[in-house]
């Protein structure tokens, strides 16, 4: 590959060190929650740690995989992701509530 | 479409174009392939996923007890790991654009040395389980959790030579169609981390 000099030496790097940040500070997050044992979290933890999936996948699919430029693909993907984790996360509700 | 090959046949960068649709595959990063190909494996490990949870209503006292020999913050550490290898894998496909070949293999070198942290672990933490007598037969909890971080950890190996093949050749594309499976990679686990460990401990 040839070396084109008109092209910018510095490239902005800054908006994927940002979404790298949120992604470490939202697991982080998550293994913060789940920690916390307390009966009020029964029936929002799973949901709670479902949504930050849903904001980890969404950065991912966004600032990783470069999906802005196709709206289509971005929310069908992420419609996919909510299903598998809506689900699981009101299976495990279902159950740490007792309802069993 | 002309204008397109016309800027691939004197290696310029790729032009996005408007598409005709919003499902046009031309705007893709990357093969169209390798879409259809990930849009696959969320839909293998969503059904696995919801295999797993749907045992639990059949294994509730099974499924509590099991989660307690898990190492969460290991888990923890390791999904850290693989989300700054995908940053690496995202700067190489930035430097790539930019005709920076040799900060995108450099780069490429940084994300493949992080997965293979994350496999190093996660092979020791199935030792970990493996000593305290917690294999694949011991109970449904821990049959899914072998098949399906198992499953994922065969394509953090295969994601390591799509890795080594674009070092070798980075072209835009590749480096586009290459990343975008390693970033897959990255984004499953996103989803199986927080069902596996995190769901049921203490929430």
């Amino acid at each position: 590959m040839e070396y084109n000099r008109t092209e910018p030496r510095r490239i902005p790097l800054n908006d994927l060190l940002k979404a790298w940040v949120f992604l470490v500070v939202l697991t982080v997050l998550g293994y913060v929650l789940s920690m916390i044992h307390s009966p009020a979290l029964v029936y929002v933890g799973p949901l709670i740690i479902a949504a930050l999936i849903l904001f980890k996948a969404r950065i991912i699919l966004k600032s990783y995989l470069g999906l802005t430029r196709c709206p289509a693909w971005l929310s069908m993907l992420t419609s996919m992701i909510i299903a598998i984790t809506a689900i699981c996360a009101g299976l495990l509700t279902y159950v740490a509530a007792g309802f069993l | 479409m002309d204008e397109l090959y016309q800027n691939q046949e004197e290696g310029a960068q790729r032009v996005y174009q408007e598409p005709v649709s919003p499902w046009a595959l031309e705007n893709l990063p990357g093969d169209p392939m390798m879409w259809i190909l990930i849009v696959s494996e969320i839909l293998v490990f969503g059904g696995a996923l919801w295999a797993f949870a749907g045992n639990e209503l059949l294994n509730v006292e099974i499924y509590r007890e099991a989660r307690t020999h898990l190492n969460v913050p290991l888990a923890t550490i390791n999904t850290i790991i693989l989300l700054t290898s995908g940053l690496f894998a995202a700067f190489a496909v930035r430097f790539g654009k930019f005709k920076q070949t040799g900060k995108a293999r450099l780069s490429l070198l940084g994300a493949g040395i992080l997965g293979v942290a994350f496999m190093a672990l996660k092979i020791y933490e199935y030792k970990e389980k493996l000593a305290l007598g917690l294999d694949v037969e011991t109970n449904t909890f821990y049959t899914l959790y072998y098949l399906v971080t198992g499953f994922h950890l065969a394509h953090v190996i295969f994601g390591l030579i799509i890795l080594g093949i674009i070092a070798l050749w980075p072209t835009e594309d590749n480096l586009e169609s290459g990343t975008a499976f390693w970033h897959m990679v990255d984004l499953i686990w996103v989803i199986i981390f927080p069902i596996f460990y995190l769901m049921g401990q203490g929430l």
